[in-house]
């Protein structure tokens, strides 16, 4: 069966059994799954490159054991066995000997839940997933692509201001950035991994041998507060080759700013901070006062310049509240501009991330260090004919190329205009600065030039006559 | 200069940046006399002024701080040909200040740093140490800028290919000396070297006037205030160029996407009742001229007529005399050209117009014209004109042909730059050389039609070689041409004319004034 109709007839499957309620249920019920499925498929190769490869889960639990068999357990024998495993995993009892791998597991059993009532649909679901093989690598690919299906699904379920970012964005961004293999990468605000898949693939073509695999494998993080895109964004780094993901089931905000030392900087930042959400009360008091609100993107700025190395890079999604915004936000955008070289704002059209949100954003890549002296802009264009995007026509990776061209050797154009920083701070760091190109029908209309040098020729008449008069003083 | 003059030309003198930049050296000059600012009661005398400066000097000597100040000739009545204003006194600028050069520099010593370092032509990099610790006045001495001048910041190192100027600094207000200095326009003291050199002993014994003290406050006040307005007129006037410019390519861009005949009117009618606004100088009427010759070959310069023949017919009429013509051995066998394949063709054409080649509704006469070298034609001098490949180029004592004929230009670099027409009629009796094709054509019309055609069209696809661009017989016979019927041929020809003619005149106005606008400032 193709591909495609592997996940939709899971899903059809899973609708049949009562105990999963709604979209949020079944993507946490098919996500351990996956993740159970994905591990085994790991450690196959991983058997075949170590000898004394031992797997974290005890035997009886590996998928291989209970799950391949088509003709396996089933109905209620199934389901006391899922229970026991559930109780099994997330109680695993780990030391500083254990292997990483087990901390990973037992992370994701902690947060992971059986919903399924029906132990013969279990197994239904069970039978569909072996259909895939993620070891051949074109199921691989094609399945990455569902799996970004199943993850930009789970923004119906989203409730606190998380959007998937769509990947042409991601993409994008972490290109612009370049991470290169041996460079820490950290996304402080990881979601389902979308940037660190991309920094990944990014630096993927950079290793030519097993340490410098080994250092890839050991430079990308990223933290994520809530289980279940944590436990998605733990398979994606693991479907990505990723034998141990780093990413920490935790709330970054949650820690006061000072507590981060130099240890915990890094080179990259690449994220797009929740916005519109409001932290739980308190969780402010862990910043400066100066910079103390509620609005979670703009904590997240203060912290990605802390956790930035000097000469760090880093690249985030902002909206345009952030722009224009007044108060802490000022005193934010001051900092930014004051101490890291803000170089580049990409301005995104309405409708990157319909149909959830209709806001628009835009992408802000910084550097730390030194001050920022110029400002360049770049006014993302719908493509031809596009009046929005939508589901079904999303942005693509392909719009990018004019940006891509433009980035190493820039120039004023119709998209990209530079702000001098006294411009900005003539406007007290109002960055929402719009592109001062005139469209066509205005760049020729005829009347309103003439309107214009009319009103010029004035002024420089005027100005003639005031000089003339100064000078005429002295004949008289 | 006289100032009266000046100001009734104001207006031209402000039009163009040449001639703000003149006004600035006028205004200068007036405020440096003191025929800008009013005199201050309770002001030293500038007499008094200069011997205190003076003491200064001779104090320095006597000190071994400075060699013997040089005794500089008194100055003599003619020498002191404007009147100074009461109080002011004329001196050398000798007497106020004497330079010495900085430190050399090389290149390789430099090192990247923050202290900017003043050369001969001003400022010219940065280095990581200084050698002068105080704002100072520095000249350039050696180089294309020689006798600029600058006050530096604090930190600066100076190089020897510049002064740094030194006066007494509570007696002298540094502005007003710099501005001095500004207006003794010191490069005109170079020494005629290879290498532009400013003396520091020449200069010297340039004459200045000298303003009382407190008065000089005030100059470099007038100065900076008028400069300041000079700037922002200058920056206008540069944006009204700009202006000027986009309402030409507004003009034409309104012309060329003119879809209806109404459409077209109506950017017409914007055009003319805007005209002088948008057409001021003579390039633009040429652009004009160019768009108008588009409009006419697209066949948007009149109105089409149903009534009349279809271009088509008159093709073949014209193909059938052609082989009439040669079977009456009047002219040489018409050759066939290409089929005229859908890509090739250009633009699409009205109703009733057709495209064919240029040979197929020509009749070629180059076998008959005859190269008259420059030097047989000395002994040929006469009344006849004598055609090359941009027009007459010589008046000869014999014709070669007789009649109205088109010429078009074989070869030369006007080909591609069309400096000048490539395609012109000539009528009456007339040689021609072998730089230029000679065509008849079946009706006069039809000729004009040719002319603006050709002028009108890229020949690039046509001319080869790019040294030595050349239009051979064969490449012109193919040329693709769109024939509109015979009635409307006339009617585009005639319109043509009238406008053409309306520009012309325009042009040549505008020429004048161009070179009126010139010779006023010149003669400042």
């Amino acid at each position: 069966m193709a591909i495609g109709n592997v996940v939709k007839s899971i899903q059809d499957i899973m609708r049949k059994d009562a105990g999963v309620d709604g979209d949020a249920q079944r993507i946490s019920q098919l996500g351990w799954m996956i993740f159970l499925k994905v591990f085994d498929d790991s450690e196959q190769e991983l058997e075949m490159m170590h000898e004394n490869y031992a797997s974290p889960i005890p035997q009886k639990y590996r998928w291989r054991t209970w799950a391949k068999d088509e003709e396996g357990i089933t109905g209620e024998e199934l389901l006391s066995f899922i229970d026991e495993m559930f109780d099994r995993l997330k109680n695993m009892e780990l030391d500083e000997n254990s292997p990483e791998r087990s901390f990973v597991i037992r992370d994701v059993f902690e947060d992971s839940y059986n919903y399924m009532k029906s132990g013969t649909l279990l197994r239904q679901v069970v039978n569909k997933l072996n259909e895939v093989n993620f070891n051949k690598k074109e199921d691989r690919h094609q399945f990455n692509e569902i799996y970004e299906k199943i993850l930009k699904d789970l923004q119906s379920a989203g409730n606190a201001g998380e959007y998937y970012t769509p990947r042409a964005v991601t993409k994008f961004m972490t290109q612009m950035v370049n991470p290169q293999l041996g460079e820490t990468v950290l996304d402080p605000a990881c979601g389902t991994g979308g940037f660190l898949v991309d920094a990944i693939e990014n630096m993927k073509p950079q290793t030519n041998s097993v340490e410098e695999y080994e250092i890839l494998q050991a430079t990308v993080q990223g933290v994520e507060k809530k289980p279940l895109p944590h436990l998605l964004g733990t398979t994606n780094l693991i479907l990505h080759g990723i034998e141990v993901p780093k990413i920490r089931h935790d709330n970054t905000l949650n820690n006061p700013l000072t507590e981060y030392k130099q240890k915990d900087k890094v080179d990259v930042i690449l994220t797009n901070p929740p916005f519109g959400g409001q932290e739980e009360v308190g969780i402010e008091k862990n910043f400066p006062s100066k910079f103390q609100t509620r609005e979670t993107a703009d904590l997240f700025l203060v912290l990605i310049i802390r956790l930035l190395k000097e000469g760090g890079r880093a690249a985030l999604v902002l909206p345009d509240g952030f722009l224009f915004g007044e108060g802490v936000k000022t005193r934010i955008k001051e900092k930014l501009l004051g101490e890291n070289n803000l170089h580049t704002i990409v301005r995104l059209p309405k409708g990157v991330f319909a149909p959830y949100t209709s806001i628009n954003t835009n992408l802000l890549f910084f550097e730390k260090g030194g001050s920022t002296k110029e400002i360049w802009y770049y006014e993302h264009p719908y493509p031809e004919g596009y009046k929005s995007y939508s589901k079904t026509k999303p942005i693509r990776i392909e719009e990018f190329e004019p940006e891509k061209k433009w980035w190493k050797n820039r120039s004023e154009n119709e998209f990209a205009w530079k702000v001098n920083i006294d411009e900005i701070k003539d406007r007290e760091y109002n960055l929402d600065i719009k592109n001062p190109f005139e469209s066509d029908s205005e760049y020729y209309d005829i009347d309103k030039l003439l309107l214009k040098r009319s009103k010029l020729n004035n002024e420089i008449n005027e100005l003639r006559s005031e000089i003339c008069n100064e000078l005429k003083k002295t004949l008289t | 200069m006289r100032l009266d003059k000046v100001i009734n030309e104001f207006d031209i003198i402000t039009n163009s940046i040449q001639g703000l930049n003149k006004l600035r050296d006028i205004i200068l000059d007036l405020a440096i006399k003191g025929k800008l600012t009013e005199r201050i009661d309770t002001d030293e005398d500038a007499n008094l002024l200069l011997k205190k400066i003076k003491n200064v000097k001779n104090k320095l000597y006597e000190v071994g701080k400075i060699r013997k100040p040089k005794r500089l000739p008194e100055l003599k009545e003619q020498e002191l040909t404007d009147e100074l204003p009461e109080g002011w006194v004329w001196c050398r600028l000798g007497d106020l200040i004497h330079v010495s050069s900085g430190n050399n520099l090389s290149k390789n010593k430099r090192v990247e740093g923050e202290i900017p370092v003043y050369g001969g032509n001003g400022l010219t990099g940065y280095h990581n140490q200084a050698n002068v610790n105080e704002r100072s006045i520095v000249i350039g001495r050696v180089g294309a800028l020689c006798g600029n001048v600058h006050i530096t910041p604090k930190k600066v190192w100076v190089t020897d290919n510049a002064f740094i100027t030194y006066y007494p600094k509570n007696l002298l207000n540094q502005e007003y000396l710099v501005w001095l200095l500004k207006s003794l326009d010191l490069q005109k003291n170079v020494s005629s070297t290879a290498q532009p050199v400013i003396s520091g002993k020449k200069i010297y014994s340039l004459k200045a006037p000298l303003a009382t003290p407190k008065e000089q406050i005030f100059i470099v006040q007038k100065i900076e205030s008028l400069f300041a307005q000079v700037d922002e007129l200058e920056q206008k006037i540069k944006e009204d160029r700009t202006m000027e410019d986009r309402l030409q390519v507004a003009a034409l861009h309104d012309i060329q996407t003119a879809r209806t005949k109404k459409q077209s009117q109506q950017s017409w009618q914007r055009i003319l009742s805007n005209f002088d606004q948008i057409y001021s100088t003579p390039e633009h009427i040429d652009n004009l001229k160019q768009a108008i010759l588009n409009e006419a070959v697209r066949g948007r310069l009149v109105e089409q007529d149903p009534a009349d023949d279809p271009a088509e017919l008159l093709l073949d009429r014209i193909q059938e005399e052609k082989q009439r013509l040669y079977e009456a051995e009047d002219i040489r066998k018409p050759k066939k050209l290409p089929e005229i394949k859908e890509k090739e063709i250009p633009y699409e054409v009205p109703a009733g117009w057709v495209w064919c080649r240029f040979g197929q509704i020509t009749i070629n006469k180059d076998a008959q014209r005859i190269p008259v070298s420059k030097s047989d034609r000395k002994s040929m001098k006469g009344k006849y004109p004598y055609y090359g490949a941009s027009g007459i180029i010589d008046y000869v004592n014999d014709y070669i042909f007789e009649g109205k004929h088109i010429l078009i230009g074989e070869d030369g670099a006007n080909l591609i730059n069309r400096s000048t027409p490539i395609a012109f009629i000539a009528s009456g009796r007339y040689w021609v050389n072998n730089h230029a094709h000679v065509m008849g054509t079946l009706h006069p019309i039809t000729m004009y039609w040719l002319e603006a055609f050709i002028n009108a069209i890229d020949l690039k696809p046509y001319v080869t070689g790019t040294a030595q661009p050349k239009l051979n017989q064969t490449r012109l016979n193919n040329i693709l041409v769109a024939m509109p019927p015979l009635n409307e041929q006339h009617k585009i020809v005639k319109k043509l004319h009238e406008v053409t003619s309306k520009l012309i005149d325009l042009r040549l106005k505008l020429n004048e004034f161009n070179s009126i606008e010139v010779k006023v400032i010149n003669t400042l």
